[in-house]
């Protein structure tokens, strides 16, 4: 058993160790870069095998292994957990050898190309965090996985940042990713409230069905579900988040196959299967994930058939498919979806690492079979509105990015565009006063009482909401969005630390990881504004990357710090704040939503703006927004 | 109506030559600007597109400080700019930027009404013109592709229940059956003298659509599945959907933007412009960079002893090449292994202009140079019953589809109908008058060809036994742009058609006979073999429709052993390019194994080079040339100046090979100068858009030039083109063609006469004179004396030497 644990840890301190051997090599070392992941995922899949036959001979069918406690206090407890069953090792295999066929592709694949290194760290990260992922034993060790996977497909994306569309896309999918990851934290949230613990996957099966739900934990539970098929949708591109798929395929061929063809893309119904337990007794919730699955399987076919492009052609049919799944998963079939799932990832890697050549055999075999179409004659009046509506929708693909764009995203940048007024100086003065006046219930008994807790909880909301929408529809000042961001956390913890009352060590943690990113990120700021006054602002994309190299992977970790990414004392510190948001508090757990979501998108874009697209001037030429 | 296409024709001219990615044709990206000096039209389309078109300074100082700029010709060409001094070129720091104007006056909406209209309408735009046009890819062709664009995008409009255009005005404008462009500009511009910077603002944020747009709005017979398409229906549907993105923003509140925006001084291509002195120190640079250069070609190949080689006589074979710089090192190798081989060089469709109609093809393929017109169709037809053999059937079924060989474009065991009254199976006779297109030659034709043909070669006595035809063709696999890789000269097809053709009617008694009239004497023991090469995989394949007795067999079978030698050692020189490591101790045929392994694997984005480093045109005698080592740069077009006193042989050529060849160095050169807007961008991320083109993920513009990978190492420099002829008879015939002088004298190639008897060089149109004697300006000549050495030049392109006896 020792050995299985060892060999578990493997796979995890393989991909870190081959991370850092292929951060310390030189750029030009790429024969020796490429041969590094490769035979450390050759090294991988031998120990999954390995470990495959351990569990068999050992007539072990479920393993739980408690790897670390982070943190603990009464009543909660951050652990990472891994858990091992064989669906945990048919996706470990899946993911290693598509891994290992994308790494041997690539690395001739990419030779000479600028940036050799810095994929294949990318896929580094990402190989990591799906193993994470996969054999996570709890949803907190999901969620540090799924955070990592998030931006690893978001620095891909962004892989040519030289150019504006994969720098605007790459933000547009870390948008709908961060909505995804609210699902996750939300879920983890209600888990704690239902089982006044964080539940294990491995208990959740020992467990078989949650015994005697009253009507209150029964809401809780389809409460939880639909987080988890938010989530589940949203890195699986299905309905309504299906407008991002096509926006990804910006990287290189193979990073498209890796991710949208195969293993990110099908990390959804890996959520949804690892959580069978939790919904698989909620009827209505089964009706949900069936009609959302029937939803994605006919919009993505029906994309798929008016779609002109090889690769956003196999990226719908992906997408077709695992609305399929998701049907078979409502349905209960867990070995079809599986054997699905197998199946639709390796067939999309293979079309999508072939689809240069779909030119040339399209061409030639049009050349020797073309059948001019007869022209339809359409006399019905409504069949002709049919076939045109649906093939204006197929252009229009279904209003989905519109949805988005402007009914969700739009709403908040208004409502910040009405506090335009708010400059930096009035925020300030805000701020402090408004800290100030928590620090007064905090000490005092006599403003302690609860309704004056309520009112000001509910003002440090309606501004923290306010500022946040601010900073979202920032677009002049990169700095302010800096500070808004940092007082949002300050309003978080206060609202918190009225109510409830939290250790030192507890604050302290969220704190310095606040102020820590928050502090190194404006000095980086400030280097550039300046340098470079005229340009620094939020109305296009700057590059920067190109004069600040260093500096932009400085500013992209405190970025991720600032947002709560698991690299930071503030993710902690956001989990534990979000534990100690009660159920029936519903209007705390509604800020911290937004602005869990909007403070991710808002930073993160900072980052883009600023450091990725074409950056004008020098001698490097300019650049169009089309190509 | 006349003003509105003199708008037109205005922008029409500076959209980019975009063709359909299946008939990959190299052109000068800049053509539209020919008429004036190259570093003019360079420095001006920098200052008015924002395109790069020199190197970075740094790169030059680079080169100089390795020795490949020589300090000698720095200096010769500073002392022409008496403002510049030597810490400008060498130490001095310049800030160079970039900037485009185009652009930026239609920027204004979005500067005052926050609109970004790039963002609203190019998906949607790209999207209809996408679909519509879709070559196969899609599962459904679109409703409506019968028609043509706009009467599609109107019964979209009025059928589907999703309006394109949502308010009064822009419907009005959408339906209103005069499409005219003048009337929606006054809405949306106002003033008429902004209009045409408008559309190119416009249009230019789109280049790859708007120019395959034009392009098919020209030649709709290029598209397989065909569709109709007007390049103005595009514009004027792009200006509704603008005006209509603005009125329904904007809510009618907005006033037409010439009424408060002013393009900048917008800077024509035609008017005088004041030029930075960073472009200025660049243009030294690349003068320098290219002239270092030349001077070292051109000292090595007056000082190389052609005389001496003259003394043979006879050779055993000779062999015709395509012109294409990849042929070059082959003809070297097979040269020095063995000197009974003679070499020629010709453009690579063998003078035969011809339809090819595959076997149960469905259409025409057009095998020559894309400008001509044939006017005949060869057809094939199967020998035996090789069709339904089902084991090859199934292998193409599983992974043949994916290859791109030049040897599957003809069929094993296939017959040539080339014959205008050939006697056709009666189960074959769709082929006659196949598309219209008349079927074969007659003798006359025939032997006009091979006329042609062998005078530009020079060849028209001494014929050796076995004379080949090569054309070359390149496999590759997974490669958005094989049609690029194969012979330009046969419209981005293998040329194995046109080799086997070729030698099939130079086998024919009526053929010759006619030739012999004509002066050009084929003895009868003499035959020809057609073949092709491919140049990624360095494997060569012949032809023999012709029986061969015992006597030529045998020396077939020599010359096969040859070629299979001087392929490998072809196929080292390459490999060392490929792993940048020498590979002197290799096997080899190892060697030569892994270069045909790698040219068709999955995961290779350069299955070979191409054309990159292409620097040098040589037209002459094979002799002068012939044992010089040039790595794989020059092109090489055979010419016998004494058969040729008053230049009319000379013109033929030039006419063909100067388009064609500037055509490829000048792509070449911009697309290695800005990969951003002249190139394609790096090819990884390439999306296949309907079999038309490629874009960058789901919304990109189609991409224009040449990817990244092609361009990697090339070494930018313009084209030298070495004629060895009295440089008079060049003259006259240069000035009867103004387009040739236009390439000439406004310096997009560089022209220099190798006088044949006097040995100097007249370099055309350098000083006030249209030509004057040339000393080239370099000492050092590089002898070789055994291949080892030979083995150290393969990493440098820019190496040149004599190889006297290798």
């Amino acid at each position: 058993m020792k050995y299985i644990e060892f060999s578990v840890n493997l796979l995890l301190i393989f991909p870190v160790v081959t991370f850092f051997i292929i951060s310390l090599l030189p750029k030009s070392y790429e024969k020796t870069i490429g041969l590094v992941s490769f035979v450390s995922l050759w090294f991988a899949i031998i120990i999954i095998i390995l470990l495959l036959l351990e569990l068999i001979f050992n007539k072990v069918y479920f393993l739980d292994i408690p790897e670390l406690i982070l943190y603990k206090e009464t009543g909660f407890e951050f652990l990472i957990d891994i858990f091992i069953d064989w669906i945990s090792i048919i996706f470990l295999l899946l993911g290693s050898i598509i891994t290992l066929i994308i790494v041997y592709f690539s690395k001739t694949y990419l030779k000479g190309e600028e940036g050799f290194k810095r994929y294949f760290l990318i896929i580094t990260i990402f190989y990591f965090s799906y193993n994470l992922s996969v054999i996570a034993g709890n949803l907190e060790t999901i969620l540090i996985g799924w955070e990592a996977l998030g931006l690893s497909s978001f620095l891909l994306i962004a892989f040519y940042r030289e150019r504006f569309i994969p720098a605007r896309n790459a933000l547009k999918v870390f948008s709908i990713y961060r909505i995804g990851d609210v699902g996750l934290v939300l879920s983890i949230w209600a888990t704690h409230h239902l089982f006044h613990e964080s539940k294990k996957f491995y208990d959740l099966i020992a467990m078989g069905n949650i015994p005697k739900l009253d009507s209150y934990s029964y809401w809780l539970l389809l409460f939880i579900s639909l987080c988890l098929l938010m989530t589940a949708s949203a890195k699986s591109a299905a309905f309504p988040f299906m407008a991002w798929l096509p926006r990804a395929m910006e990287g290189p061929t193979p990073s498209s196959a890796i991710f949208y063809g195969s293993l990110s893309i099908h990390m959804g119904i890996y959520l949804l299967l690892r959580t069978y337990n939790i919904w698989s007794q909620i009827q209505e919730f089964k009706y949900i994930l069936g009609t959302i699955g029937i939803l994605t399987s006919i919009i993505g076919y029906q994309l798929y058939r008016f779609q002109y492009s090889v690769k956003i052609k196999i990226g719908y049919i992906s997408l077709a498919n695992i609305g399929l799944i998701f049907i078979e998963l409502a349905i209960g079939w867990i070995q079809l979806a599986i054997i699905h799932t197998i199946l639709n990832a390796i067939i999309r890697t293979y079309q999508l690492l072939i689809s240069p050549s779909s030119i040339a055999y399209m061409i030639r075999d049009q050349f020797f079979h073309f059948q001019s179409k007869k022209i339809q004659t359409i006399t019905s009046d409504l069949m002709k509105k049919i076939h045109y509506t649906l093939f204006h929708l197929s252009v229009k693909e279904f209003y989905l990015d519109i949805l988005f764009d402007r009914y969700i995203f739009g709403i908040f940048r208004k409502i910040g565009k009405i506090f335009n007024f708010l400059k930096p100086f009035h925020i300030f003065i805000l701020s402090i006063i408004i800290i100030s006046f928590g620090f007064l219930i905090l000490n005092f008994n006599v403003y302690s009482k609860d309704i004056i807790k309520l009112i000001y909880t509910s003002i440090l909301s309606v501004l923290n909401f306010i500022f946040i929408s601010r900073a979202f529809g920032e677009r002049n000042h990169p700095r302010m969005v800096w500070y808004l961001n940092i007082f949002n956390h300050i309003y978080l913890i206060l609202a918190i630390m009225v109510y409830e009352t939290i250790s030192k060590m507890n604050i302290f943690l969220y704190v310095t990881g606040v102020t820590v990113n928050g502090v190194v990120g404006l000095l980086i700021l400030n280097k550039i504004k300046k340098e470079y006054t005229q340009d620094f602002n939020l109305n296009d994309y700057h590059g920067f990357i190109y004069i600040y190299r260093w500096e932009s992977l400085v500013f992209l970790i405190s970025a991720l710090g600032l947002i709560g990414f698991p690299i930071s004392s503030t993710f902690l510190g956001e989990d534990l704040i979000l534990s100690h948001i009660e159920p029936d508090q519903g209007f705390l757990a509604i800020s911290f939503t937004i602005s869990y979501i909007l403070s991710g998108i808002s930073i993160i874009r900072l980052y883009c703006k600023l450091f990725f697209g074409p950056f004008k001037g020098g001698e490097n030429g300019t650049t169009i927004h089309a190509a | 109506m006349d003003e509105k296409n003199n708008l037109l024709n205005k922008i029409k001219k500076y959209i980019p030559k975009v063709s359909l990615i299946k008939d990959f044709i190299h052109h000068n990206p800049l053509e539209f600007i020919l008429e004036q000096e190259f570093f003019s039209a360079c420095n001006k389309v920098s200052n008015i597109y924002g395109y790069k078109t020199y190197l970075k300074l740094n790169e030059y100082r680079e080169l100089y400080k390795n020795g490949w700029i020589l300090h000698r010709t720095l200096e010769k060409f500073l002392n022409k700019h008496p403002s510049i001094s030597w810490d400008d070129l060498l130490i001095n720091e310049f800030p160079i930027y970039y900037d485009s104007k185009v652009g930026k006056f239609r920027k204004n909406w979005e500067t005052r009404y926050r609109i970004n209209l790039e963002k609203h309408i190019h998906p949607i735009l790209f999207r209809l013109v996408g679909s519509f046009l879709d070559q196969g890819v899609s599962e459904l062709k679109s409703p409506g592709f019968n028609l043509d664009f706009y009467s599609f995008v109107l019964e979209l409009e009025k059928y589907s229940l999703i309006p394109i255009i949502r308010t009064q005005l822009g419907k009005q404008f959408l339906n209103d059956k005069r499409k005219d462009i003048e009337l929606i500009l006054n809405k949306l511009v106002g003033k008429p003298e902004y209009y045409e910077i408008y559309l190119l603002d416009q249009q230019l944020e789109h280049p790859g659509w708007s120019g395959l747009i034009k392009y098919l709005d020209e030649h709709p017979e290029y598209l397989f599945d065909k569709r109709e398409i007007h390049f103005e229906d595009f514009i004027y549907l792009e200006l509704v959907m603008e005006l209509d993105l603005l009125e329904r923003r904007l809510k009618g509140k907005w006033e037409p933007l010439g009424n408060w925006a002013k393009p900048s001084n917008f800077p024509y291509l035609n008017s005088r412009l004041n030029f930075e002195k960073w472009q200025q120190i660049l243009q030294i640079w690349q003068e320098a960079y290219e002239w270092s250069y030349y001077d070292k070609v051109l000292v090595s190949l007056k000082n190389h002893d052609s005389d001496k080689i003259k003394q043979k006589l006879n050779p055993k074979y000779q062999c015709i090449f395509c012109i294409d710089d990849r042929e070059s090192s082959i003809r070297r190798y097979l040269e020095s292994l063995d000197p009974n081989i003679e070499t020629f060089g010709t453009p690579g469709f063998f003078q035969m202009d011809i339809y090819f109609h595959p076997y149960k093809g469905k259409f025409l393929t057009k095998c020559c140079p894309q400008p001509i017109h044939p006017s005949c169709q060869i057809s094939e037809i199967p020998t035996e019953e090789n069709i339904s053999n089902w084991k090859s059937k199934l292998k193409y079924k599983l992974f043949g589809f994916l290859k791109v060989s030049p040897f599957d474009f003809m069929m094993q065991n296939s017959q040539l109908i080339y014959e205008k009254d050939s006697n056709i199976p009666i189960d074959m006779e769709e082929v006659i008058d196949f598309q219209g297109v008349k079927l074969g030659y007659d003798h006359q034709e025939m032997a006009s060809r091979l006329e042609n043909l062998f005078k530009t070669i020079g060849l028209v006595n001494s014929f050796a036994k076995i004379v080949y035809f090569i054309g070359h063709g390149s496999s590759s696999k997974n490669n958005t742009y094989y049609a690029g890789y194969d012979c330009g000269a046969c419209s981005g097809r293998p040329g194995s058609v046109n080799a086997r053709l070729a030698a099939i009617i130079a086998n024919k008694k009526e053929v010759r006979e006619l030739l012999r009239k004509k002066g050009i004497d084929i003895p009868a023991d003499t035959i020809f073999i057609g073949g092709i090469r491919d140049t990624s995989t360095d494997l060569v394949k012949f032809y023999i429709d012709y029986p061969l007795n015992s006597e030529s067999l045998i020396l077939h079978k020599e010359l096969e052993r040859t070629f299979t030698i001087a392929s490998q050692k072809n196929a080292i020189e390459r490999a060392n390019k490929f792993t940048g490591i020498s590979l002197r101790n290799l096997n080899p045929e190892k060697v030569h194994n892994k270069v045909i392994k790698r040219a068709t694997k999955l995961m290779i984005p350069v299955p070979e080079w191409n054309h990159a480093s292409n620097a040098l045109c040589i037209i002459g005698r094979r002799d002068i040339n012939k044992n010089l080592y040039l790595a794989r740069r020059a092109f090489l077009n055979s010419y016998d100046y004494q058969l040729d006193p008053d230049g009319k042989i000379l013109y033929s050529i030039l006419k063909a090979v100067i388009p064609v060849t500037a055509g490829i160095n000048l792509e070449y050169y911009f697309s290695r100068m800005d990969n951003n807007r002249m190139g394609a961008g790096s090819k990884l991320s390439h999306n296949v858009i309907g079999l038309l083109g490629v874009a960058n993920g789901a919304d990109g513009d189609l991409r224009i030039g040449l990817p990244y990978q092609m361009i990697r190492i090339h070494e930018p420099i313009r084209l030298l083109m070495i004629i060895e002829q009295d440089p008079n008879v060049i003259y006259n015939v240069l000035i009867n063609d103004e387009t040739l002088l236009k390439w000439v004298q406004n310096h997009w190639i560089h022209l220099v006469s190798f006088h044949p008897i006097s040995k100097e060089y007249y370099l055309f149109f350098s000083g006030n004179k249209p030509y004057s004697k040339y000393t080239p300006d370099y000492t050092k000549i590089k002898i070789l004396k055994n291949e080892t050495e030979l083995f150290d030049l393969f990493k440098n392109d820019r190496e040149v030497a004599i190889i006297n006896k290798l």
